[in-house]
């Protein structure tokens, strides 16, 4: 029984390169009208996932169905789909407003209605001004806004994109994110993006699938992978992760302690619901940085665990400062504060200090 | 740049549609080129008909006749005057090629088209310019006659040195341009490094340079010697009754004495050379390209 | 660097001279007033007009004009699908098909012609300016497609796909996207297959009937029927105008 709501569903997928799996039994599902994201490292196999939804490049194994219907037999220029290709691939001897109308011209629409369709798909890039310039007369921001016009006004079911902010400047690419999350919201329009920047992939999308070596880790929300990474490789890959690595000695009801050769003395995790622990169990353990807070005191509160450490180094990056904290041999962990008072100078280099956390903030991951 | 059509199950149409474009070229050539080279090889071995046509009874008499040493000379001559063409082209354009491979990239790309030009224009009509330059009553001779160097005009048209000099003009880029790409993609710090090593400049030349242009020499000597061998609008009008080369010799076959058969066997005999020649430097290339692949 | 041999400059430059010395001095002589050429006697276009006033001449020249566009619109059409077509064939095919092209570039002129010869005579095919045209097309297909697929290598392939993602099929794509890109490309090579058309000797020596004479044909014979200042005059004329075609080709290439 095919979802309702579901755009491009994709099932058990792969694409061998050689010996090698480029994809790797992939399997995922795109709802109507969000912006999805895959997200991963250069070699994940993501742009072979989207070039495969685009049909520039044929399974091996797997089904790829968009709107409930399976992509097997059909050629890329008749897919319900458009890519913007991350190097926009622009028509260089074409205007902009040539350019954006190609779509149109090649499904035979009639002239008037492609002009309008045209200024429609402008205005919503914020480009209408632009119509008879030529590619090489655009900056890389407006040249992608022609991309995205281009693409957008074949009103396709899933807008496909290839990196879309990876060449663009620093500035300018926080500029897109918002504008590119607000064109797919005007658009109401299915969006998947390729990324390998996961800061992109948590501000824009509405779920994210988290790709390594050809298989998909955990999809989810932002907030879900942010918070409850279900594997060391998402966690790190998201964010900034303080890992420690321990056997289970004792377990207490909803709470457990383990013991970890890098540190002396024991720690009490939660132990996580949906996951078995038992003792023995080899755990790691991943605190995100602003969970933790810096203390002198002896004591600390409630539901509180404590590790003493000294200073290793402190990063100060205006809003927060960073404090590389050391606490053991193998163990330096990052802790972030906010930096709540101009002018005050915070801990230094060699101070003692103890780094404390709620219990429950710990995710829990087992081998 | 792939074309790229994937659809499973069915033929790629991309790659189907792209033989209706290449069909009528590929047809093209195919009937108009490689079938009449196989009827040449055919008729070789063919006779001669009492008027000229061709009589279709097979035997290697052709062939023998051309042992004869009135064509053997023919023969050897063309092979010597291609061979001191070859020589003569390598001598003159090697520092030329050298000069332009060290010149900045903007004046590479000018000398490189003042190279070429001269080869764009009408063949006939530059082999024609010799002619007026060496005829006895030719420019060179009516210089040298006013400033008082020769007395009476010296023979210089018509003979196996005019012919040399109208194919080394006519091929002389042909030699400088493979040449030039070659020294342009030695490393000028192992030259440097070379200055170091060694004290004359003739010894880095030949121990460092010419090892690194040896593909570049091997392919200029090919592209001269093949057209050179062919040669016939050259010696025809720079050559004497005794300047006669393979090309000269076909066409008389053909168009004079009418033996096509004969003609024939002789085109056979130059594509074998050709072909030889091409087989040969290809080997002696090959072991060379795949040393630097390894290192 | 080392020295820069100065004797280095010096002999590239001889190299020059001897390339271009014979060209000027035809060019040169060409307005000379004498008709004993090789002494200077004054500016004349007294040969110029000659050449013009010479009815088999100008007929020599109307008949090449004619030869290289028909051979040069044949050669263009399918040299480019050539030249396209092969994007489709995969790699190793690929390089053995452009090899094979470029074999007719490669052997000496004379055996194309006298191949060309046997061909037609022995399909009873009578030889006119039709068989020289068909000659000059044949030769005249590599060049078009070495030229045509020196720009294709440098094209975008995703330029393509994006057109297929859009909905445009093999032939759209073909129409829209990849002519109209290798536009400057397919004129150049249009314009180096009409010079060397008209530029061409031994082919159409082998391949023209009787009457169907060509300009370089007809300076042939007029240089074994005795040396004239005419012969200097038209072969300026012929310098100019090559030089200036290729020139412009060249252009157009590397637009």
């Amino acid at each position: 029984m095919v979802e309702q709501s579901a755009s491009i569903e994709i099932t058990s997928l792969v694409k061998r390169h050689g010996a090698t799996l480029a994809v790797d039994h992939v399997s995922l599902t795109v709802r109507r009208g969000e912006f999805f994201s895959l997200l991963g490292p250069s070699g994940a196999g993501k742009t072979s996932v989207l070039r495969m939804i685009a049909g520039f490049e044929t399974p091996d194994e797997g089904t790829i169905r968009i709107d409930g219907r399976s992509m097997e037999t059909v050629p890329p220029n008749r897919r319900p789909v458009n890519l913007v290709f991350q190097s926009y691939a622009l028509f260089p001897h074409l205007t902009v407003a040539e350019n954006v109308a190609f779509g149109p011209r090649m499904q035979g629409a009639p002239r008037n209605e492609i002009a309008s369709r045209v200024r429609v798909a402008l205005d919503m890039v914020k480009l209408s001004s632009k119509e008879e310039r030529v590619p090489a007369q655009l900056s890389g921001g407006e040249q992608q806004r022609v991309a995205l016009a281009r693409a957008l006004v074949n009103r396709p079911a899933v807008l496909l994109l290839d990196e879309p902010l990876s060449a663009l400047d620093q500035q300018l690419r926080q500029e897109m994110q918002v504008e590119l999350k607000s064109i797919q919201e005007r658009a109401a329009c299915t969006f998947v993006c390729v990324t390998h920047h996961q800061e992109e992939a948590l501000t824009m999308s509405d779920r994210v699938a988290v790709m390594d070596q050809g298989r998909v880790l955990q999809i989810g929300s932002p907030q879900n992978l942010y918070e409850s990474p279900t594997s060391a490789f998402v966690a790190r890959f998201i964010g900034i992760s303080n890992e420690l690595r321990g056997i289970v000695r004792r377990i207490d009801g909803e709470r457990a302690v383990v013991q970890s050769p890098d540190l002396s003395g024991d720690l009490q995790i939660t132990l996580p619901i949906h996951i078995p622990v038992r003792e023995g169990n080899v755990v790691t353990l991943l605190l995100r940085p602003e969970r933790l807070r810096l203390s002198t005191a002896a004591q600390g509160l409630n539901g509180e665990q404590s590790l003493a450490g000294s200073i290793d180094k402190v990063l100060y990056s205006g809003s927060d400062r960073r404090y590389m904290v050391r606490l053991g041999e193998r163990v330096v962990w990052n802790v972030r504060v906010p930096n709540d008072e101009f002018g005050r100078n915070g801990l230094s280099r060699g101070d003692a200090i103890n780094v404390r956390w709620q219990i429950s903030d710990a995710v829990v991951l087992t081998e | 740049m792939k074309v790229s059509f994937p659809v499973r199950g069915t033929e790629s149409p991309g790659r189907a549609l792209s033989w209706w474009l290449l069909g009528p070229g590929l047809l093209w050539i195919g009937l108009l080129f490689f079938v009449p080279l196989c009827l040449v090889v055919v008729i070789s071995f063919a006779n001669r008909g009492t008027y000229g046509g061709i009589v279709w009874s097979f035997s290697l008499t052709n062939y023998l006749d051309l042992l004869h040493p009135l064509y053997a000379r023919i023969l050897g001559q063309s092979i010597l005057l291609a061979a001191g063409t070859t020589l003569l082209c390598l001598v003159m354009g090697f520092p030329l090629a050298y000069y332009i491979a060290r010149a900045t990239p903007k004046h590479q790309g000018i000398w490189l088209l003042l190279v070429m030009i001269p080869f764009w224009t009408n063949f006939l009509v530059r082999t024609y310019a010799w002619m007026f330059i060496l005829r006895t009553e030719g420019l060179l001779n009516t210089l040298l006659l006013k400033l008082g160097l020769i007395a009476t005009p010296v023979e210089l048209l018509y003979s196996n040195t005019a012919v040399v000099i109208g194919l080394v003009y006519g091929y002389l880029p042909f030699m400088v341009l493979p040449l030039f790409a070659a020294l342009e993609r030695v490393d000028r710090t192992l030259v440097e490094a070379a200055w170091d090593l060694y004290a004359t400049r003739w010894s880095v030349f030949r121990r460092v340079i010419l090892p690194l242009a040896r593909p570049g020499v091997m392919a200029g000597c090919l592209l001269v010697f093949i057209p050179s061998l062919g040669a016939f609008l050259t010696p025809d009008l720079l050559g004497g009754a005794r300047s006669m080369m393979i090309g000269n010799l076909i066409q008389h076959e053909f168009l004079v004495a009418r033996d096509w058969p004969l003609g024939a066997a002789i085109s056979c005999v130059l594509m074998l050379l050709v072909v030889g020649m091409m087989a040969w430097s290809l080997r002696a290339m090959t072991p060379l390209s795949r040393r630097e692949h390894e290192s | 660097m080392k020295q820069a041999g100065g004797w280095l400059w010096r002999l590239s430059l001889a190299n020059l001279l001897f390339l271009y010395g014979p060209i000027a001095v035809l060019i040169l002589f060409s307005f000379n007033a004498s008709r004993l050429s090789a002494t200077w006697q004054g500016w004349s276009l007294h040969w110029y007009r000659a050449l013009w006033a010479d009815q088999s001449l100008l007929a020599a020249a109307a008949n090449s004009l004619w030869v290289a566009t028909v051979s040069t619109i044949l050669a263009l059409l399918l040299g480019v699908g050539l030249a396209v077509g092969l994007e489709g064939v995969p790699g190793r095919r690929q390089r053995q098909i452009e090899q094979a092209m470029l074999i007719p570039l490669v052997i000496p002129e004379v055996m194309m012609g006298v191949s060309l010869l046997l061909f037609f005579v022995l399909l009873h095919i009578s030889l006119s300016l039709t068989t020289v045209m068909i000659g000059h097309a044949l030769f005249n297909v590599p060049v078009v497609m070495i030229i045509v697929r020196a720009r294709i290598r440098k094209l975008d392939p995703r330029l393509l796909e994006v057109a297929a993602d859009l909905g445009a099929s093999y032939w759209d794509a073909l129409r829209y996207v990849t002519i109209p890109l290798l536009r400057p490309a397919i004129l150049g090579a249009g314009l180096m297959a009409f010079t060397i058309s008209l530029d061409d000797f031994i082919v159409t020596f082998f391949t023209a009937g009787p009457g169907a004479t060509t300009l370089p044909l007809k300076v042939y014979s007029m240089i074994k029927s005795g040396m004239s200042p005419e012969i200097n005059a038209l072969s300026a004329l012929f310098v100019v105008v090559s030089m200036g075609l290729i020139g412009l080709s060249l252009f157009l290439q590397r637009r």
